[in-house]
């Protein structure tokens, strides 16, 4: 197809009917209607141009945008897609974490190191916590429903307790250890570069890659999930029982997907580390498994774009509440809060967990969900209902 | 519907012409000065200091006297975390020390902001980090950082933006660290000197240390097993532990103090104060005799209302690199006068109010020296002598940590009598090993 097909530029008689297919490839496609493809191409050139257009502090937001999304992605795939409730997303994010800080970390004195390069530890990130996915799944199999939450739920403790006490991988609680480098070809992408004689900032750079890579992942999901194994995953969501009488094998998809989930996790938990430079264990507790299950909530359940929005909008709420501080009444401007109702530090907190509650009530398809209504709405404009 | 079409498309382009319109350039911070960027030349001088990042000829958005400018300082503190009761109290004792400072006249000509470029971490590092990222273009020095790996995880970018900071913690690695200037002695110290003072009073032959792992308990922990390798006295062990809230009770490091053989003359205790009373109550009841040593964070005024006070009375001292909040100093009153005679909240206020001196000496020394850039700071830090006016002993900065170490803390002891609970029964307590020992790294962890 032609560049000017592609973006519907070509056949006029066409146009204006933008779901008019003419064979099963196009009706398949990801893109497959102009609308979408502009608004696409859209979105992706306005991200590699913001850190152009923002300040240093925003590129860094962007980045955690970026990383966490691709956690939220793997979250929506194994409970958004497969139906499988899991609150253990904290311990592969951890355990992505901590194999790139060990295989392409510095060794020290009190910690070990293989001082490999982005291109080797990204990898294993991914496919370590995939591979503990892949042994945890098979217990998961048997359980369904809050049983699986409270199963899952002890792998974050347990994970934690391993991280406490690995201190040579992990460097141990309170002090953690130096997370890997991003160095590919013996260039460091997290430090000042000059890339086609362009200068990049570190900052710039490394959310230049989170964001490179944060597409691959997404179409990569969202392959999947139009794929056979993403319609065996939406059959055991709505009916297990149905979908196994039906030949989907049960145990075969659940496993998948907690393999692939998990693979996600711990390129999240990689790319992580090197954001934060320190990693920690504490960081990686039940509170960062509920912060992916909001991104999913909040941004859309069983979508990959809703993972991205989802993470966009948690990791974006505490700066806008904090920019908008001026203007909202009875916040306190003491640290301890005592001249105002809450201080804006509480405020973030408690918006956090009011969304949460608003989000499942009021729209639980969440920020995707009220998108589509507005375009349906619009689409169906003077007719919309 | 042509027209409509074209309408449609109009709009649409429209929208998206002002979407990018809207999206560019960056929002005004009041304290960058207009036009500087980091390592950009200096604004022309006034009065001949000179300064750019973090440091303008305007006033400060809430300024005693609007003729003079203004210093930010950035502060990441936990004020809604696990720590908000250091973070809180830290940053109100910042607060209230430089509003007393800008009532005085402010320093050069300047008054300093510690509001405008406060961030909460919630005792996450992602937090810090994207906090950090936020003021790091805007202030002229971080007043305080609350978290040990939280700090360690914007060292880089401090360093890339020649920034120096406070610590709002006493991990003894800040020593071995540029950039970070540690503003009172370590964990690690403070084990050394209370057990030093310890064993004048009993002997002690037989140490034993009690706390979480990491940067706070490990490092208390650690200070012990360097002064009973110094003082030829036998540690018997590092009992890991964690929150009650956590681990349900401290049972296990009871029992390994009651199962120890020989049992241990002193403990050594890097916990909260919850656990504090629980494992000081649990021992002595089952036939403990020995003495208890807290660190600064081992103590909360609310333990004297508890069933554990007595026993807490008879066996438990506390230390502290700074004087208790009653103490009879010059630094100590003037805290005192800027609360109003009300006591803080806790010990934790007095030391963020101990750390204002530390800053108060840089930023004088850095104009003194015609320089308030960032630069300036870090040019005046060697050999600058930091004096907390009688709060703790004065120090000299410097390269080496050996030359200018706390050597003299003080012992406190639990009294239900005292505002907080604790009186001073030794305002300047110090020992053979703490006055010999040195150190070539941090205590736990690496650099």
């Amino acid at each position: 197809m032609s560049a000017l097909a592609f973006f519907g530029l070509r056949d006029r008689r066409l146009r204006g009917r933008p779901t008019l297919y003419t064979d099963y490839g196009a009706d398949q496609a990801l893109l497959n209607t102009p609308a979408k493809r502009w608004s696409i191409l859209l979105v992706v050139l306005l991200s590699v141009a913001a850190p152009w257009m923002v300040g240093r502090d925003w590129v860094l937001l962007l980045t955690l945008v970026c990383v966490y999304a691709i956690g939220a992605i793997g979250q929506n795939l194994v409970s958004g897609y497969a139906g499988q409730v899991s609150l253990g997303h904290a311990f592969f994010v951890g355990l992505g974490a901590y194999t790139a800080a060990y295989f392409g970390g510095v060794e020290t004195a009190s910690v070990r190191g293989l001082e490999l390069e982005m291109w080797l530890w990204l990898p294993l990130a991914g496919l370590v916590p995939a591979f503990v996915g892949f042994l945890v799944a098979p217990l998961a199999v048997r359980v369904r429903g809050q049983y699986l939450a409270i199963l899952t739920l002890g792998l974050v403790f347990v994970g934690l307790h391993f991280f406490n006490e690995l201190r040579s991988f992990t460097g141990g609680p309170g002090v953690g250890r130096r997370a890997a480098a991003p160095i590919v070809g013996g260039m460091d992408l997290s430090r000042p570069q000059t890339i086609l004689g362009v200068d990049l900032d570190g900052t710039t750079l490394y959310y230049l890659v989170c964001l490179g890579l944060l597409i691959g992942f997404a179409i990569a999901a969202r392959n999947l999930a139009r794929s056979k194994v993403g319609r065996a995953f939406a059959a055991v969501r709505d009916r297990d029982i149905a979908a196994e009488i039906m030949g989907v094998p049960l145990t075969r998809t659940k496993v998948l997907a907690f393999t692939i989930s998990s693979f996600y996790a711990g390129i999240c938990g990689g790319l992580l580390a090197v954001v934060l430079r320190q990693v920690e264990p504490a960081k990686f507790d039940l509170f960062l498994s509920v912060e992916f299950l909001a991104m999913v909530l909040i941004g859309g359940i069983a979508t990959v774009s809703g993972s991205i929005i989802g993470a966009a909008f948690i990791v974006i709420l505490p700066r806008i509440v904090q920019d908008l501080s001026p203007i909202i009444p009875g916040l306190a401007t003491r640290a301890d809060g005592s001249d105002g109702i809450v201080s804006v530090f509480q405020l973030n907190r408690i918006l956090f967990g009011v969304l949460i509650i608003a989000f499942l009530v009021l729209e639980p398809r969440g920020i995707y969900g009220i998108w589509i209504r507005i375009r349906n709405y619009f689409k169906a404009w003077p007719f919309s209902y | 519907m042509r027209e409509n079409k074209r309408w449609r498309r109009t709009t649409a382009v429209a929208c998206a012409v002002a979407l990018l319109a809207a999206a560019c350039g960056n929002g005004d911070d009041p304290g960058t000065d207009p036009g500087t960027e980091p390592g950009t030349d200096p604004t022309t001088p006034t009065d001949e200091i000179a300064f750019d990042v973090g440091v303008t000829e305007e006033p400060c958005p809430d300024a005693v006297n609007d003729d003079t400018g203004c210093i930010y300082l950035g502060n990441i503190q936990d004020l809604t975390g696990v720590f908000q009761v250091v973070g809180t109290q830290w940053q109100e004792a910042q607060r209230a020390f430089w509003a007393a400072v800008n009532e005085a006249g402010g320093i050069g000509g300047f008054e300093i902001d510690v509001d405008t470029y406060l961030r909460d971490n919630a005792y996450d590092v992602t937090q810090h980090a994207t906090g950090y990222s936020e003021i790091r273009d805007s202030v002229l020095m971080l007043g305080a950082s609350l978290g040990t790996p939280h700090t360690e995880g914007i060292l880089q970018d401090m360093v890339d933006d020649n920034m120096i900071g406070i610590p709002a913690t006493a991990w003894s690695g800040w020593d071995f660290i540029d950039n970070v200037v540690a503003v009172v002695g370590s964990y690690c110290m403070h084990s050394v000197i209370h057990l030093d003072w310890a064993n004048a009073q009993l002997p002690v032959e037989n140490v034993m240390g009690i706390g979480f792992p990491g940067d706070y308990g490990g490092d208390v922990v650690a200070g012990a097993e360097r002064w009973a390798d110094e003082a030829g006295a036998n540690f018997l062990g590092f009992v890991e532990t964690g929150p009650t809230a956590v681990v349900g009770s401290q049972d296990a490091a009871i029992g390994a103090i009651l199962n120890s053989d020989p049992r241990p003359d002193v403990v050594v205790l890097g916990v909260t104060p919850q656990e504090t009373a629980e494992i000081v109550g649990g021992a002595l009841s089952q036939g403990f005799q020995g003495r208890f040593l807290g660190a600064i964070p081992t103590w909360a005024a609310p333990l004297t209302g508890t069933a554990a006070m007595p026993a807490l009375e008879a066996v438990y001292s506390h230390v502290s690199a700074v004087g208790l909040w009653d103490a009879e100093t010059p630094g100590h009153q003037a805290m005192r006068d800027a609360l109003g005679g009300t006591p803080p909240g806790n010990e934790f206020y007095t030391l963020g109010w101990a750390s204002g001196y530390a800053i108060q000496a840089i930023l004088e020394a850095a104009i003194a020296n015609g320089d308030l850039t960032r630069q300036g700071l870090i040019d005046v830090l060697d050999g600058l002598e930091m004096d907390y006016q009688g709060m703790a002993p004065s120090t000299t900065y410097g390269a080496d940590i050996n030359e200018h170490l706390q050597t003299t803390m003080a012992i406190n002891q639990p009294s239900a009598d005292a505002e907080l609970g604790l009186v001073t029964i030794d305002p300047a307590a110090t020992g053979p090993v703490a006055e010999s020992i040195t150190f070539d790294g941090p205590c736990v962890g690496n650099v």
